[in-house]
């Protein structure tokens, strides 16, 4: 069986290419992600991708970051489906539309291939409403979707599956902490199955601090600089998810494993600031969970896992001596594939 | 020496007035529900020389319309203060330790007024009304922050441009420090612990403002609230937490009027935003002290939700932690609110007893489980008395200063 992955990203769409379950090509496309989508714009870069490629896949999953209240698993991609697409555009009109114009080129381009929609937001439908919501006006939430979501689902669910494929889990051990560490890292702590808590909010801006994005904030720091900086709310955004998080702190455009591998004394105060993040992140959803069997470690900096509990090991050992941790170095390609199988052969995905 | 203090919450204008150095209370009052939309009207609770409890109910829309109420209740009773102390919620980056009223000094509170927006104004223009009122008194003037001023610099800091945040001044400064350190010194006595060795969570949860403390050692190291009281727990108006993208989209959709998205953050939001009806969490609690999480309203569920995942990240801090602290209204007075915030932190060796927690006899009160690992408290706040030993020891200073 074939399977094409693609991953839009901010300025490429990332590709995985398997044959029975095997990496046979990872690449990225460049494109970069418009305010305006112009007609026929990523069917031509996709075209001309393919045009030089020899891929001939049985199945095609497009990744989307969103996919709000409606898209709660994957879904096959069908007329239905495109008018449910329309209904959340503009909940997410960067991501929706952008996910709407590669599928529209994909089709042109693999007419008779089945295409497969993941959302990194479905595993989180689950969650909780007190943990969904904010203390500010219903009517206000409801009207603009200001809903609590995490944005690596698909991460954390191909975790899950691997610790429960890996372990007996029971009713007395199923607390789990998934810490997927990447560019923007998210916490998600995990009982029976489903998420109670996550460290993202209504975006991905809010929680833990990112390579970039400043993560959680005073609300009345956005007023402040509004009212000392004058200046447009465009530039606000910018600065708080473009040129905060670590690149604020250190001034250096640097990655969180650089941070740890490079072993530069100006970074330190970053480490920690970033470390003290995570643990205090850690501490609440353990918590939210009431206690801990697992943690485990995913994204392409799971490897950092290690550092971050350092200042912990006394509490964690305290609360449960018997702690699992294990560590899943999976890429985005990887665990989608998983997910697939996993929907695929459980005939979730009917095809 | 007879000082007189006034705490002037977001709903709540508290007046003590106290003989140091022997600390007798000479007379206390609340103002309750100023301004505020709630099931029951605005009063000032007196409780006067005779230690006799006395109710007026009274309209007042602003804290200087309760001032003027407090001071005509104070006068019938003949006595007179030498000087006023006041709770300010906010020092910003000017104010680590108390100071004496001068013109200098309310040139830098002006600055930083917007900064509390809901309490830091109300403050200024009750100390404005005693000096008014009462030209020849010293005001002297002790902020919550100061506390929270050994807060590290990794907890500290938002990861926005370090030079910026330098620049603006944006950093968490934490509040209610004066009742953290106030409860957090009567948990070392009643524990026999000394200051130097606790470590604690301490929970002030108030009828307008809340927050939990995380202590090492004797002193602050963490405070839910940030660079204003806007951040962390869900509160009587305040929304807490909130993602910046959200109040960015609030804004694009109001034509950015920052004011607006301020008083909808800061006056409509929290428990009011959520019920529509009150602001007062006290008005949302079921009398049934057996109701469980679930069957609560959802105001009620996302307020306790918040509290227990800060107390969460906090015992992980603060580990091995000594003592968790509840105080003032909510946190005293309402047992299932403790009892729901505490249930799930068994994992800890936190217990509490429900017994003992139903049935506070007198404060302080240990309402641990009978093996708890970690020391269950209800703490009576005195805000005041706080306020009062730092008065006196600045006026003593100054007395010596002038000799």
């Amino acid at each position: 069986m074939n399977v094409l992955i693609l991953n839009p990203r901010k300025n490429y769409i990332e590709l995985f290419y398997y044959k029975n379950n095997s990496l046979i090509v990872r690449d990225m496309i460049f494109a970069g992600l418009k305010d305006k989508i112009y007609k026929d714009y990523y069917f031509n870069i996709l075209n001309n991708y393919f045009m030089k490629s020899e891929l001939s896949p049985d199945y095609l999953i497009i990744k989307s970051l969103y996919g709000g209240d409606i898209f709660n698993k994957p879904v096959l991609y069908n007329n239905l489906v495109l008018k449910q697409l329309n209904k959340i555009v503009n909940k997410s009109p960067l991501q929706i539309n952008l996910l709407i114009e590669i599928i529209n080129g994909c089709r042109r381009l693999f007419d008779t291939v089945p295409i497969v929609l993941f959302f990194e937001t479905s595993f989180f439908h689950k969650l909780p409403v007190y943990e969904k919501m904010y203390a500010i006006d219903p009517d206000i939430s409801n009207n603009n979707g200001f809903f609590r979501f995490g944005y690596h689902g698909i991460h954390h669910e191909a975790a899950l599956n691997f610790i429960y494929d890996s372990e007996i889990i029971s009713k007395f051990n199923n607390r789990i902490l998934s810490v997927y560490l990447d560019k923007n890292p998210e916490i998600v702590a995990i009982k029976n199955k489903k998420p109670v808590t996550v460290t993202s909010g209504a975006t991905p801006l809010e929680g833990i601090m990112g390579e970039k994005k400043c993560g959680k904030l005073d609300p009345s720091i956005v007023f402040i600089l509004i009212k000392k900086l004058k200046i447009g709310l465009e530039k606000i955004n910018y600065l708080l998810t473009q040129q905060s998080g670590l690149y604020g702190l250190t001034g250096k455009k640097i990655s969180f494993l650089d941070l740890y591998n490079l072993n530069v004394c100006e970074f330190e105060q970053a480490k920690t600031i970033f470390e003290y993040n995570i643990q205090l992140e850690i501490g609440s959803g353990i918590s939210a969970i009431g206690g801990l069997d697992y943690i485990i470690f995913s994204g392409n900096y799971s490897e950092i896992g290690k550092y971050l509990l350092k200042d912990l090991n006394g509490y964690l050992n305290h609360i449960n001596n018997n702690l699992k941790i294990y560590f899943f170095n999976d890429s985005i390609g990887d665990a989608v594939l998983k997910l697939f199988n996993y929907h695929f052969f459980k005939k979730k995905i009917m095809i | 020496m007879n000082i007189l203090i006034f705490n002037c919450g977001s709903s709540s204008l508290k007046y003590k007035m106290i003989e140091m150095p022997s600390k007798k209370e000479i007379l206390f009052g609340e103002a309750q529900r100023i301004n505020s939309v709630t099931a029951e009207s605005s009063r000032i609770i007196h409780n006067n020389l005779k230690k006799e409890k006395k109710i007026f109910f009274v309209k007042m829309k602003s804290h200087l319309e309760a001032f003027e109420e407090i001071i005509k209740i104070i006068n019938k009773e003949n006595i007179v203060p030498d000087v006023f102390g006041h709770r300010l919620v906010h020092g910003g980056s000017y104010f680590f330790e108390p100071v004496i009223l001068s013109e200098d000094i309310l040139e830098k509170l002006e600055q930083i007024k917007d900064l509390a927006p809901i309490h830091n104004p109300p403050a200024i223009n009750l100390i404005l009304a005693c000096r008014k009122s009462c030209p020849d008194f010293k005001q002297i003037l002790v902020f919550d922050t100061a506390f929270h001023s050994t807060i590290p610099d990794y907890a500290y800091t938002y990861a926005i441009p370090e030079q910026l945040a330098k620049n603006l001044n944006i950093r968490k400064y934490g509040f209610h420090g004066t009742s953290h350190k106030y409860v957090m010194k009567e948990a070392c006595c009643y524990l026999n612990i000394s200051a130097g060795n606790i470590n604690a969570v301490s929970c002030h949860l108030g009828s307008g403002g809340a927050s939990l403390c995380a202590i090492k050692k004797g002193v602050s190291v963490d405070n839910t609230m940030g660079v204003s009281p806007l951040q962390g727990l869900v509160m009587s108006t305040r929304c807490g937490d909130i993602d910046s993208a959200v109040t960015l989209n609030l804004l694009r959709k109001n034509d950015q009027d920052v004011n607006e998205i301020e008083k909808l953050f800061n006056n409509k939001s929290g428990i009011l935003g959520l019920t529509n009806s009150s602001s007062d969490v006290r008005d949302s609690i079921p009398d049934n002290y057996h109701s469980s999480f679930k069957t609560l309203p959802r105001s009620l569920q996302l307020y306790i939700w918040r509290i227990k995942k800060y107390l969460g990240a906090y015992l992980a801090v603060t580990y091995p932690t000594n003592a968790v602290i509840f105080t003032d209204t909510i946190g005293e007075e309402i047992p299932l609110v403790r009892k729901l915030i505490c249930r799930c932190f068994g994992y800890t060796g936190l217990t509490v007893d429900e017994y003992k927690n139903n049935n506070i006899g007198q404060y302080p009160a240990d309402i641990s489980g009978k093996n708890s690992k970690i020391k269950v408290l209800v703490i009576k706040t005195n805000e005041e008395l706080e306020i009062a030993l730092n008065v006196y020891k600045i006026m003593v200073e100054n007395k010596k200063a002038v000799k």
